[in-house]
């Protein structure tokens, strides 16, 4: 995509009406929680917030969810700990104690987890980042899975059309290196059998 | 040695009594498209920690991202179709690898859908290897 001047021009404008419409809205010194993935949508968000807080005083704390499913976990956090550090803000994490197997369980332990959080900290406001694109992909998801979904009418089974959610969130990826041990959550091909047989481990191993 | 409390409680998360109103969720950039908080990201050289879950087409969001939305730009809608006429203004990273082609060479609609018995992909031209691994220029447009 390019860009010219008349859109840079709509892009400030927009930019202006959007961020006094939202951070504008709570009122000074008001706790406010944003969700901090270390992505370019809750960063912008955290860099507009630090560098108009003079303009926009609230009392801002991140938020970063963790579903431990990556082996750069640690380093995603160390991440959103230096974005929260820079900014001066109070961080908190929310690790997952179980494995949720798709993208749907996921976020919905992120919606449900969000919404509690905040009232539990005295947080009125949550900030999320959340671009237009994002929400046209939400639309077209949450249509696939409408769409997708098993029928049982009639005593006859209509399959799905593609399977979108047994897709397993850790999946191989081709452009980083991957170690062993995929995740907390599945023991690796040194650990699988123990005393002649397969042992699953469920909710966090000790030890690790 | 005396102990003594921390004054300050920055950077200590002290929770206070639960309120039971729920709390307002605002997207504060909730109106732009991921091109355009791309470009306010490299204008303002904002740190990034990639997720590794975008860069394969495996889940679902990701095959909505990378497949089912650039096919509708294809087909006449988004608001890529618009800003393609305008000319250049930024220093864009030009690689001959990644260079996207020019208005009117891009290629007709060539989609190739796999259909199995209860399985269906869809592929862009080019793309033949199933889960074949994002380009990093795509990574946020």
């Amino acid at each position: 995509m390019t860009f010219s001047p008349t859109h840079l021009t709509h892009l400030t404008r927009r930019a202006k009406s959007s961020f006094g419409e939202t951070l504008g809205r709570p009122e000074k010194n008001q706790k406010t929680l944003i969700t901090l993935s270390g992505g370019q949508d809750s960063s912008l968000v955290g860099w507009v917030l630090f560098n108009t807080q003079n303009y926009y005083s609230a009392r801002p704390r991140s938020l970063h969810y963790q579903h431990l499913l990556q082996p750069d976990t640690l380093d995603t956090k160390k991440h959103c700990a230096q974005l929260s550090f820079w900014f001066n803000w109070e961080s908190l994490y929310s690790l997952a104690t179980r494995y949720y197997p798709n993208e749907k369980e996921a976020g919905d332990w992120r919606r449900v987890s969000s919404s509690r959080i905040a009232p539990y900290y005295n947080c009125p406001f949550l900030l999320k980042g959340q671009s237009l694109t994002d929400q046209y992909e939400t639309t077209a998801t949450l249509l696939l899975r409408t769409l997708m979904t098993t029928s049982e009418e009639d005593g006859q089974t209509q399959k799905d059309l593609f399977q979108t959610e047994d897709t397993p969130m850790w999946y191989n990826s081709a452009l980083f290196a991957r170690q062993k041990k995929q995740s907390c959550w599945f023991p690796g091909p040194s650990e699988r059998k123990v005393g002649g047989r397969v042992k699953f481990y469920r909710g966090i191993k000790h030890g690790t | 040695m005396e102990h003594k409390t921390p004054t300050s409680s920055l950077f200590i998360a002290q929770q206070g009594t639960p309120t039971s109103t729920p709390s307002e969720l605002h997207y504060p950039v909730g109106a732009f498209y991921r091109s355009e908080i791309s470009l306010l990201q490299r204008l303002f050289n904002l740190p990034l920690y990639p997720d590794q879950t975008n860069v394969t087409r495996e889940n679902t969001r990701s095959q909505v991202r990378y497949t089912l939305l650039p096919l509708t730009e294809i087909l006449g809608f988004g608001p890529a179709k618009k800003q393609e006429q305008e000319p250049r203004m930024l220093n864009q990273q030009k690689d001959t690898e990644d260079a996207r082609p020019q208005q009117g060479t891009r290629p007709a609609l060539q989609t190739l859908v796999l259909a199995t018995k209860n399985h269906i992909k869809f592929e862009l031209p080019g793309t033949r290897t199933p889960n074949c691994p994002i380009k990093s220029r795509e990574l946020y447009h």
